[in-house]
């Protein structure tokens, strides 16, 4: 055993981290709507950080799901908002990639990898309580191709990107289409307040009788099996953001009590809350980077609902605290710490509720007794 | 930009770990959780079944090989306690204090006649150690211990009371903290290695215990006892050291035993479930009860990584103070809480003793407290958190 990050993730976790420093400082602006997530996401790109899912060729590192971690952590200290946006864009680039030809990666992934096609996955979440993510919309033959019809309710980086892939049923079959934002027929709704991920580009999306011609088919591969595992990466990535979520309110915790000669750092009710923060945050970041080096391999499936579980919720206890420690000023708008307050209970909710979540893992220690969540059949 | 190659993160065990964890489940499934309600009913001492256990070695599972041990690291010596625990957490706990609070101590600091006379009975697996440091008045706070050593001649003479002192009855020898620099408070502790039998150490009570009934937890009478200096653990006025490192290294321990009876507490439960029929089917398809399960199953995993880390960074000679204090706390608190709602999805039949549950919750209740209590865990990650601030 050795639970260690190697040199090479050492690397990209610090590449990682001083890259997003700036992201940090503009997330209250980004969650205020004073600016929007785009710069914050096209320097991800430019840093190469947003491509890393994409092939070797395509500028991108050939990243698996331990990389998608501990990219995720560093973004979701910054700013959940941005990492929502970028996780989505992540997981369609694996799809991309997975299931792409050589003609559609040449397209989609742009050479340089700088991210001026930015992915959106067009999964609904306005369910999420009840179902896991899915998609609504149906294809229907068409002369080249398929007409796309449908809509969704609530999709994660509509406003800001430029491609959809948008999984579709053609009768039983699953199919993935991409779709250009400006295409004839897609219409995407605005982004309302949020009470958390302010900015992430949430809004619906409708589908009418969009022409998809047959080369923005995905399809080299196994489409459902490719969305399973679409499912455990974005749970991989989202428990990266909480886990992110939790050491920011940590690290902003200590170093407030740190100020006025320290005297909050020896008041007991403090210590115990830093005691609790620092030690849920590490079990949540041990088991999203365990369920990361066993997610490719579809052994321990019920780690990766797991990891999303235990992040979410000690996202939301360390940040309960972080505001607490701050005393009136973490309640203060724009004190960084009510902002993640308010992230990390929308994390409990964004994409596949915790309910959902528990559900995965019922699955799997419950066999027979569960239905599957999954829409992938 | 960053390089191709991408390092799966390895938490496989090594043939060895899974060696000792597959030669304990083994045992503990035939020879001990088929009897630990019996055992805990009665408070009985298994002491056949402790022969056996000394006999495959697990008395000394720390202890090198050079010294006859079986040289395990620390991540096979938890996956082992977790083992143990799975079937029999008082097992478990006997075994764990000889390992970490007594052979631990005396491997590092002890000299070789010390570990000749006192260590390889252990290895051996012919007794069980203890560990003196408690009292009824000090228990977190151990630099308040008020057991004297005072010189005799040559000799030291050790009073006073021990409390809560695991395996009091039933070990070989024991570890003992006394006061030999009343006016130090950094060298005030000293520690002695003592046999049992010795005149001046008699067992003044025995505690009847919420749980671990069938582990024995004395008083510990010091009367006079006269040691030789030959007797004194690393140095003198080094006792406290000796104490706080004896704990730390367990602490991954007592992680590994809660996870290992909120295992046992989760397993049970799963097959309660789906047994138990309620409105026209198994309990178990209700999602309100898979939820919370869901729950369970996600904190022990992640207990699990934790102790496993912690024990790790022990092996590996790296700072641990943290990291198995986060295990300990968490590992604890966890063993509560998922044992709590085990009891409440068996419902009426969780309460009594049909089931295992409710001898499963008494176990855990002791794993905040024993070995440095939750609350001692929070100021020791604490002040790690803030060193160096303010």
């Amino acid at each position: 055993m050795d639970p260690r990050l190697s040199e090479t993730e050492k690397a990209l976790r610090d590449l990682v981290r001083a890259e997003v420093s700036a992201i940090g400082v503009a997330a209250d602006d980004i969650d205020q709507g004073v600016t929007t997530a785009a710069n914050a996401i096209n320097g991800l790109a430019t840093a190469d950080i947003l491509g890393i899912y994409a092939p070797e060729t395509h500028g991108g590192c050939g990243a698996g799901p331990v990389e998608l971690a501990l990219v995720s952590e560093e973004i979701g200290a910054a700013s959940a908002t941005v990492g929502v946006v970028a996780i989505s864009h992540m997981v369609s680039s694996f799809l991309l990639d997975t299931l792409g030809s050589p003609e559609q990666k040449q397209k989609w992934f742009p050479a340089d990898a700088d991210g001026t096609t930015l992915l959106a996955l067009v999964l609904d979440c306005a369910s999420s309580l009840l179902e896991s993510p899915r998609c609504g919309a149906h294809g229907e033959k068409a002369t080249g191709g398929f007409y796309l019809d449908g809509k969704a309710r609530a999709v994660t980086g509509l406003t800001l990107s430029d491609s959809l892939i948008v999984p579709m049923e053609v009768g039983d079959t699953l199919m993935l289409a991409i779709v250009e934002v400006d295409s004839d027929g897609v219409s995407i709704g605005v982004e309302a307040r949020q009470l958390g991920l302010n900015g992430a580009g949430l809004a619906s999306v409708e589908f009418n009788r969009v022409h998809i011609p047959a080369g923005s088919i995905l399809s080299a591969g196994n489409v459902v099996e490719t969305m399973r595992i679409a499912d455990d990466l974005f749970r991989i990535g989202h428990a990266g953001l909480c886990v992110g979520i939790g050491r920011a309110a940590l690290e902003a915790s200590t170093a407030y009590v740190s100020g006025a000669g320290g005297a909050l750092c020896r008041e007991q009710s403090v210590q115990w809350m830093l005691a609790d923060m620092a030690t849920e945050t590490e079990a949540a970041r041990l088991l999203t980077w365990y369920a990361a080096s066993r997610t490719v391999s579809g052994e321990m499936r019920e780690a990766a609902p797991m990891a999303r579980l235990l992040a979410a919720d000690g996202a939301v206890r360390a940040s309960r605290s972080a505001v607490q420690i701050s005393g009136v000023a973490g309640n203060e708008r724009g004190s960084g710490v009510e902002r993640l307050y308010r992230d990390a209970k929308a994390m409990e909710l964004h994409h596949g509720a915790v309910e959902v979540q528990q559900l995965a893992v019922a699955g799997e220690i419950l066999p027979g007794l569960v239905k599957d969540m999954s829409p992938w059949q | 930009m960053i390089g191709p190659e991408s390092h799966e993160m390895n938490w496989n065990l090594t043939d060895d770990q899974q060696m000792v964890r597959d030669m304990v489940r083994e045992f503990v499934a035939a020879e001990v959780a088929p009897n630990a309600a019996e055992w805990d009913r009665n408070k009985y001492f298994p002491s056949d079944i402790f022969d056996e256990l000394g006999k495959l070695g697990l008395f000394g599972m720390v202890v090198d090989e050079e010294h006859g041990g079986a040289g395990l690291d620390l991540i096979g010596y938890c996956l082992a306690l977790e083992e143990l625990a799975r079937g029999d957490a008082s097992t478990c706990v006997a075994i764990s204090v000889t390992n970490s609070l007594f052979c631990a101590p005396l491997e590092r600091y002890g000299t070789s006649e010390q570990k000749e006379r006192f260590l390889c009975p252990c290895v051996n697996g012919e007794w069980l150690g203890a560990f003196c440091l408690s009292e009824p008045g000090a228990g977190s706070d151990a630099a308040a211990l008020s057991t004297i050593a005072r010189r005799e001649g040559g000799d030291f003479l050790l009073s006073g009371s021990k409390a809560w002192v695991t395996n009091g009855a039933v070990c070989g020898a024991m570890l003992v903290f006394a006061v030999t620099d009343p006016e130090s408070s950094r060298n005030r502790v000293t520690a002695f290695v003592i046999p049992a039998d010795h005149p001046g150490v008699s067992i003044a009570h025995e505690e009847d215990k919420l749980g671990i009934r069938s582990s024995r937890t004395n008083q510990v009478a010091l009367d006079e006892c006269r040691v030789p200096p030959e007797w004194v653990l690393g140095e003198e006025g080094q006792g406290l050291a000796i104490a706080l490192n004896s704990l730390d290294g367990g602490r991954a321990g007592i992680a590994a035993q809660a996870v290992g009876i909120g295992h046992a507490a989760l397993v049970s439960t799963l097959d309660y479930v789906r047994e138990r029929e309620a409105f026209g089917g198994p309990i178990g398809r209700f999602r309100g009860l898979q939820g919370k399960l869901a729950m369970m199953a996600a904190h022990i995993r992640a207990a699990r990584l934790l102790y496993l880390r912690a024990a790790w960074l022990r092996d590996n000679g790296e700072p641990d103070t943290m990291a198995a204090s986060c295990a300990k706390l968490f590992a604890s608190e966890t063993a509560n809480w998922v044992s709590y709602q085990a009891i409440q999805m068996h419902g009426g039949y969780g309460y009594v003793t049909d089931y295992p549950v409710e001898r499963l919750y008494r176990d855990a209740r002791v794993t905040t407290i024993y070995e440095g209590t939750s609350e001692i865990q929070r100021l020791v990650i604490a002040r790690q958190l803030t060193a160096g601030l303010g």
